[in-house]
């Protein structure tokens, strides 16, 4: 078990290595303004709620800055947005995520391409009820106050100096308990959207885990995919969820005649299939 | 056959990318014990098959350097609102207001999975700006900024449309944010100071 993390934890950095050694040669030459940039790995967390794993933060911008790390809701819409549930709207089994998890630390400063690990972990009580239970880690740069000088020459109008503030959030998922899932691909199709042609299918979730893995489209005969989407997560709330590609034209025009429909685990995780159907698109 | 060559092209492009880590992973190790991680004795496991993979499951956020969110500078005699398009296309038609100087749009750069879609999120639908030596609560020392826009794609296949980000075959995409600014007419000279939030969000 020991390898096994130790091994990733090895990867990450060597992953974090070589941006950082690919950046340094721009960023040494140019004053940078953006202030905050950030790389986090792995991009999801999935713990068993007895030994606990790290992420890696980066600071890859050209300026020292200080970084606050949290644990936030987030419920997935069928469409696959990610929207915000304040604490106070939490239902039990967020409460639950939300106090089973631990992590040390919550405020990093980080020179220009250091990286540091937050430790993570979570805290299964032994009455805890099988099932999924899920947070998102936030992380986010705290802007430094700069000092304005009103220059003479804008005092005659309005001149505005905004900040961004920007981070990203990741999923840390707990399971308890042996869990499983079944999905099922329904009714793909190709849609005029707006823009263009969309490839719409909707696949149906039950079960207490939640599914992450690639969708492949392949034409009968073949073995090589002519579409391929990855890291579509199908979280636990969710009994279904649909998904809407914008398609090249190209894309669309192949996706014609008997094609077989593929949803399967990441190719790291084992590339397991989780879901497949056959069909004729015309 | 198009398609199929992208991908097979984009793979291969990976695995070189993959063989460029690999290569660090001595490095690596010597980071981590530096770090104080007690294990590092395992760096070869580095060269194993499943790195594919986990060269895939970073996730990079920054501003591209030098793009900012500016609307140049503005005279106002009364209310109106001043547009910035993602596209850098400032609309200051309003009479009150007369716009000068050089306007410009923050480029937010994404980098992860490859092909895999991201949601974008503005955490809050206005920010406050204040003028540098202002009063806090003073309408003449504040305005307005909201009307968030995003070049990201809407994805509006649902009821509630939002931005999403689709990661190309590298695993890159970028997008530039916009806004209003609203001015009630009090507003006094200054410098007005604000931020906004905007957050990339992983499943």
């Amino acid at each position: 078990m020991k390898n096994q993390l130790s091994s990733r934890f090895v990867r990450s950095i060597g992953q974090l290595l070589a941006i950082t050694a690919a950046l340094a040669g721009v960023l040494v030459a140019v004053p940078a303004s953006a202030q905050g940039d950030l790389l986090v790995a792995p991009t999801r967390i999935i713990l068993d709620g007895r030994r606990g794993t790290e992420v890696i933060l980066s600071n890859i911008g050209s300026e020292e800055a200080t970084y606050r790390i949290g644990l936030e809701l987030r419920r997935m819409t069928p469409e696959g947005q990610l929207v915000d549930v304040p604490t106070e709207e939490a239902n039990e089994i967020e409460k639950a995520a939300l106090a089973m998890i631990r992590y040390a630390p919550r405020r990093i400063t980080l020179p220009p391409g250091q990286p540091q690990a937050v430790r993570i972990s979570a805290r299964a009580g032994a009455d805890l009820p099988d099932g999924e239970y899920r947070v998102h880690m936030s992380f986010r740069a705290i802007p430094q106050p700069r000092p304005v000088t009103e220059s003479t020459e804008q005092a005659q109008g309005i001149s505005i100096k905004l900040t961004p503030i920007y981070g990203v959030t990741i999923p840390v998922i707990v399971r308890n308990g042996r869990l499983e899932a079944t999905v099922a691909i329904n009714d793909p199709k190709i849609v005029q959207g707006e823009q263009g042609p969309e490839l719409h299918l909707a696949m149906s979730r039950s079960g207490q885990s939640s599914t992450y893995g690639e969708l492949r489209v392949i034409r009968a005969g073949s073995s090589e995919p002519i579409y391929m989407a990855r890291g579509i997560a199908i979280y636990s709330e969710l009994a279904e969820r649909r998904v809407a590609f914008r398609l090249t034209p190209e894309e669309a025009a192949a996706m014609k005649g008997q094609l077989r429909f593929e949803y399967r685990e990441m190719p790291e995780a084992g590339g397991r299939l989780i879901a497949a159907v056959e069909t004729v698109l015309n | 056959m198009v398609v199929l060559h992208g991908i097979e092209d984009q793979l291969s492009k990976d695995q070189n990318k993959m063989k460029k880590y690999l290569r660090l992973g001595a490095t690596g190790a010597v980071l981590a014990a530096s770090l104080g991680m007690t294990s590092v004795a395992h760096a070869q496991d580095t060269a194993t098959a499943d790195a594919f993979a986990e060269i895939l499951t970073a996730l990079q956020l920054n501003v591209a350097t030098g793009t900012s969110l500016d609307f140049g500078a503005m005279v106002v005699t009364g209310a109106g609102t001043v547009s910035l398009a993602p596209d850098n296309t400032l609309d200051c038609s309003v009479a009150t207001i007369v716009c000068s100087g050089s306007t410009g749009v923050p480029t937010f750069e994404v980098a992860g999975t490859p092909l895999k879609n991201v949601t974008v999120k503005f955490d809050a639908s206005s920010a406050i700006l204040r003028r540098v030596g202002g009063v806090v609560g003073a309408a003449a020392d504040e305005l307005v900024l909201d009307s968030f826009t995003s070049n990201a794609s809407v994805n509006n296949s649902g009821p509630v449309p939002f931005y999403e980000v689709s990661l190309d075959g590298l695993g890159d995409s970028s997008f530039e944010v916009g806004g209003d600014l609203n001015f009630d007419g009090s507003e006094v000279p200054g410098v007005y100071q604000g931020s906004f939030d905007v957050s990339v969000e992983y499943s």
